[in-house]
């Protein structure tokens, strides 16, 4: 991670400094001019700029928006950078930075800072996150478990739905608080929002602990769940009420089935992707995903923190409070009650450790905080924004904190089961993925996959890295082999006289490299397989020429793949160039 | 049934080896014939070949364990009651045991299953799980993930969480006390039919 914000905090920097200048003669009354339309908001007001500084602050009103969402990434990489890595959860952090920044903006402008709309949110932010989330599914856990997790996802979501939106109405009904004008199907759309449970700071948090890859699935899937059942109420709520606004809540309606999209998109394309595209490309995407979802990532948390330092918030304790405990009482017993029923069907039962972990895990995040300002204006809208952002920060720093990490250990008792499974013979999922996997070879691939990348053997992998070592400029091996006589020969596999001279060259270097390459049949770790480390990809999740063509690609380094496929090769091309050189 | 019957009479001991695990006829039959798949030399008993082969086992970051785990100390052999005495660990709990402090341990319990999972860790078998063979774990398990660096730090940080007595490592009774909240029985019991 460090790697990737690192190139991003230097371009903030950059934007800063060259901004600084033109922010001392800003004036302070001026209010931040919206980068996103903002259908709620009033439009901002245009005070001219005084005469003699006019130059400075057009400038500067042109490089607000980036600049301050440059200086808060920079700000959080900061915070990322020399972080306290056990203690506390990036998500944590991230809404502390937010709220560091919202600050001095605040004591700065006096103003609101920019609110973060649903559109930007949802066009911009949310599908780097989600898209990047699909492409590192780790795809045999998915499937193995699709059963569990569309149970959890859907009908989950939907328990806690309806107990958390009936049971704040009921409260709101009952409790002389003067809160009586909430109806009932303003309780359920919040209690849809704040159900739902937000990929992205459970994402954050997982990845950070390496949790068991069971739950971490689990988690994108009940984003997904929780999407799909926003959608639902979103409509019921189209039909039953007409509102005139309602054209409003049909617009996020297609960005829940955009993002659902996405993750299937992203989840099918990976395969076939991976194998059609060239090493760097791959490299290249890998990190482009992570990159762009990091910041989105980031931007979302930091929104947060510096909208809670907003001016108008409306407080009510009982529903605060309220709230809060109802969201955990009904996550924790839809949990329970699902988890009975699920148990009896599965094979390799949801542990407690693991129902505790999803229900206490249920942050509250970005999403249901963006969602409740699509809402429609209402006297107790405020109220609803204000508790949202309590229960957010709520959940995330209490419990994100506390979810503690055992485990390491869980994780192998995982890879022993499945072992035992496959001594026994068990034909389980196992089975049928296995199926899916051949027929996957016979027919889709075939079919999807370029013609001449599909015989992927290790030698023809060396000497694709030995090609793009070369490249990468060896120079003085290079420059050594072309003062030599060309090659008596062609090899037979080579078809013109030019050709025959690069590539016996780089048959000799390949010997060479060789003897280099061999002994070191560890993975060379570099700086740069940082940004992988947190994705949750185990070296078991696709069968066996496939692990070498990732471990290529991750590692960059001469190809770290198994130890008996890298002994033999070395022997057959130092057989094909004595054979070379004695014919 | 009859067919069950007539492989049961081919094993040696059978209801004592019933008896021993908690296992059915049927469960009993089932491990034989895939006993006898896995025996593709017909010897009678199973090599550390013959598990090799189990092409998914050999996928497994801690395959080789597994298969270790089969295998007395200084033995190439398995035969067909050892594998079901080994296997009758991941029997799920029988939820009506007697709690009679006389009978042995089923091979089944908690404790057991525990101690099982303790010795794919411990491979000195000096009763204590080391820094460096807890590492050894998890290079395995974390092998393209995890830089070094961060190996040694989840390493460390898992020892700190579980190590109560301040030796740096881990004995079986903090293994076990660490999981206590876990749910052992479901994590480390398969359905043998289908």
């Amino acid at each position: 991670m460090c790697l990737l914000q690192t190139p991003l905090a230097l371009l903030c920097l950059y934007l800063a400094v060259s901004s600084s200048a033109f922010a001392h003669s800003q004036d302070p009354s001026l209010p931040p001019p919206r980068n996103h339309s903002d259908s709620e908001s009033a439009p901002p007001e245009a005070h001219p700029a005084p005469t003699s500084l006019r130059i400075f602050s057009v400038d500067y009103h042109h490089v607000q928006a980036p600049f301050e969402i440059g200086l808060w990434i920079m700000l959080a990489s900061l915070a990322k950078l020399g972080r306290i890595p056990a203690v506390v959860p990036e998500s944590c952090l991230l809404i502390m930075v937010g709220l560091l920044v919202g600050g001095v903006i605040y004591g700065v402008r006096h103003a609101a800072p920019p609110v973060l709309s649903a559109d930007a949110f949802f066009l911009y932010l949310l599908p780097p996150i989600v898209l990047d989330a699909g492409y590192f599914l780790p795809g045999r856990l998915f499937f193995e478990n699709l059963g569990t997790i569309l149970w959890y996802a859907v009908l989950g979501t939907v328990w806690n739905v309806l107990g958390i939106g009936v049971s704040l109405y009921g409260v709101c009904r009952l409790g002389p608080w003067g809160l009586e004008e909430v109806s009932l199907l303003h309780c359920l759309l919040f209690g849809s929002l704040i159900a739902a449970v937000d990929p992205v700071a459970v994402l954050s948090v997982f990845e950070e602990i390496h949790v068991n890859e069971q739950l971490h699935i689990l988690f994108v899937v009940v984003g997904l769940g929780g999407l799909c059942v926003g959608l639902f109420f979103g409509l019921v709520a189209a039909l039953t009420t007409r509102f005139t606004a309602r054209a409003q809540v049909i617009a996020p309606l297609f960005v829940f089935l955009y993002s659902y999209l996405i993750v299937t998109c992203a989840v099918t394309m990976k395969q076939y992707v991976e194998a059609n595209v060239s090493q760097k490309s791959n490299t290249t995407i890998k990190y482009f995903l992570k990159m762009w979802s990091s910041v989105s990532e980031t931007l979302i948390f930091i929104f947060l923190g510096v909208s809670t330092i907003q001016d108008v918030h409306m407080w009510s304790w009982p529903f605060v409070s309220s709230t809060l405990f109802l969201c955990l009482f009904w996550r924790a017993l839809g949990v329970l009650l699902l988890t009975a029923v699920v148990n009896k069907l599965r094979r390799n039962a949801v542990t407690f450790r693991d129902q505790f972990i999803i229900a206490y895990g249920g942050l509250r995040g970005a999403i249901c905080f963006s969602l409740v300002f699509l809402i429609d204006d209402f006297p107790k809208k405020r109220l609803f924004i204000t508790t949202t952002i309590v229960v957010i920060l709520f959940t995330v720093f209490v419990q994100g904190m506390t979810i503690k990490p055992l485990v390491e250990l869980l994780e192998l008792l995982d890879h022993l089961l499945s072992g035992i499974e496959d001594v026994v013979g068990y034909w389980g999922q196992h089975y049928w993925k296995d199926k899916f996997e051949q027929f996957n070879s016979k027919y889709l691939k075939k079919f999807l996959i370029r013609e001449d990348t599909q015989p992927k053997s290790s030698i023809v992998l060396l000497y694709q890295e030995l090609e793009r070592r070369e490249q990468m400029g060896e120079e003085d091996h290079g420059r050594r082999e072309r003062t030599q006589p060309p090659g008596k020969s062609c090899p037979k596999t080579l078809t013109s006289r030019g050709n025959g001279q690069h590539k016996t060259n780089t048959f000799e270097k390949s010997a060479q490299l060789q003897q280099q390459v061999g002994p070191s049949s560890r993975p060379v770790r570099q700086e740069l397989t940082d940004p992988m480390d947190l994705s949750p990809n185990g070296p078991t999740t696709t069968h066996p020429g496939r692990v070498e063509i990732r471990a290529q690609g991750e590692d960059m380094a001469p190809p770290p793949a198994s130890g008996p496929t890298q002994d033999r090769v070395p022997k057959k091309l130092s057989f094909a160039l004595e054979d070379e050189r004695k014919s | 049934m009859g067919s069950n019957n007539s492989t049961l009479s081919k094993i040696p001991n059978v209801d004592e080896l019933m008896q021993e695990t908690g296992f059915t006829p049927a469960h009993i039959v089932r491990l034989y014939d895939r006993f006898k798949a896995l025996d593709k030399d017909q010897k009678g008993h199973l090599s550390p070949q013959d598990f090799g082969s189990i092409k998914e086992l050999a996928m497994n970051p801690i395959g080789d364990r597994i298969i270790g785990a089969f295998f007395s100390p200084g033995q190439e052999a398995v035969d067909f009651h050892s594998f079901v005495r080994i296997l009758a660990h991941f029997r799920p709990l029988d939820k009506n045991r007697p709690r009679d402090p006389n009978t042995p341990e089923p091979i089944n319990s908690r404790t057991s299953k525990l101690r099982f999972a303790f010795q794919l860790y411990d491979q000195d078998k000096d009763g204590k799980i080391s820094r460096a063979e807890l590492l050894q774990v998890l290079r395995t398990m974390l092998e393209m993930q995890v830089t070094e660096e961060q190996l040694e730090s989840i390493a460390d940080r898992t020892i700190q969480e579980a190590d109560l007595d301040g030796d740096s490592a881990i004995s079986f009774d903090e293994f076990r006390k660490s999981l206590e909240k876990v749910n052992i029985d479901h994590k480390m019991s398969i359905r043998f039919l289908r």
